[in-house]
């Protein structure tokens, strides 16, 4: 497999470290796939506060996207540690470089999940006061 | 009313004639083992099922996805369902805790039989020199076998307490689905 050119700026965002460490994930059979990731955080900036039904649809969104990425996290896990296993044995330069990116990815894997257990946990309390005020509203 | 205008089966988003996003929710299974598509937890459970089986635990998540897609399917206002839903994922979140408990058991006594041959491959190697002695040990393939399983166990279990979480916050957000609904409704017929 052909050398990959790294542009280190670039790893402090996630789509960037995603599609580099793809290319090394890829060989231990895990792809990544992030379909539909950019248009949920795109709905989450543009959802209107009032709006229940879009902001209910983004508290379920949010805890699905959570579990993906956690899921993803503990099976790159495993090709982390058995990376490390194997650069032990066998030390050398290009290996390291493809654990310190899988260890880079992890990271950022596990900011993501946090972010978007934020969200869960930000629109399930919008929802909730918007319920209360149509309660209210009901009532009068 | 809002028409589809297409869905899309592995990237599960609907898209109305607008062309507005309605529903994003992540890809159901993003890998393929096979002739078959399958999720990446399905995956770590194919990885750590060998291990388990030496000690005579089977793997049975089945009604599990069905479960998640009920979830992802409900209504706001439905909430008769939200309540079946919390007792249903209640049940589950219960059943991942109990099994990450047996994990963690077989998990940390692969621990010390990965720790154990390490020790005694080192010492036959080098008594002297811990390091030199670690250093071979670690090139054992029985070592090698031992750290591997150890390590498929540690993700697994890492990752069922990860489920644990998750169907815990998926339970409080049914409950508050049904309660609000419940809350409304009676308010809306008899005032608050």
């Amino acid at each position: 497999m052909s050398e990959l050119l790294i542009d280190e700026k670039k790893l402090v965002e996630f789509e960037s470290a995603a599609k580099i460490a793809n290319f090394y994930l890829k060989k231990t059979g895990v792809a990544l796939n992030f379909l539909g990731y950019k248009d949920f955080f795109e709905k989450y900036f543009n959802v209107k506060e009032s709006d229940i039904e879009s902001v209910y649809e983004l508290t379920k969104e949010s805890i699905m996207w959570s579990n993906y990425l956690s899921e993803l996290n503990s099976l790159v896990n495993v090709c982390f540690l058995n990376k490390l296993i194997k650069q032990e044995n066998s030390p050398n330069e290009k290996l390291e470089k493809e654990i310190n990116i899988v260890k880079l990815f992890k990271k950022h894997l596990e900011i993501q999940v946090r972010y978007c257990n934020l969200i869960h946990s930000e629109t399930l309390k919008l929802y909730k006061e918007n319920m209360l005020k149509v309660a209210f509203r009901s009532s009068l | 009313m809002m028409t589809i205008k297409y869905i899309s089966i592995k990237q599960i988003t609907i898209v109305n004639i607008k062309g507005d996003c309605v529903m994003i929710f992540p890809p159901k299974a993003p890998l393929v083992k096979g002739n078959k598509d399958i999720n990446y937890f399905q995956q770590l459970a194919m990885l750590v099922s060998p291990c388990l089986k030496e000690y005579g635990i089977t793997l049975n998540f089945q009604g599990f996805t069905e479960l998640i897609d009920e979830y992802q399917d409900l209504k706001f206002n439905d909430a008769e369902k939200a309540w079946e839903l919390a007792m249903m994922i209640n049940s589950w979140s219960d059943y991942f805790s109990s099994l990450s408990n047996v994990v963690q058991k077989i998990m940390l006594d692969s621990e010390t039989d990965w720790l154990k041959a390490q020790a005694i491959k080192s010492i036959r190697h080098d008594v002297d020199k811990v390091s030199n002695g670690n250093r071979f040990s670690n090139k054992d393939k029985d070592v090698i076998r031992l750290r591997k399983k150890r390590n498929v166990l540690k993700a697994f279990y890492d990752e069922l307490q990860a489920k644990v979480r998750f169907l815990e916050r998926a339970y409080y957000h049914c409950k508050a689905t049904y309660e609000l609904g419940r809350k409304t409704h009676i308010e809306s017929i008899f005032g608050k």
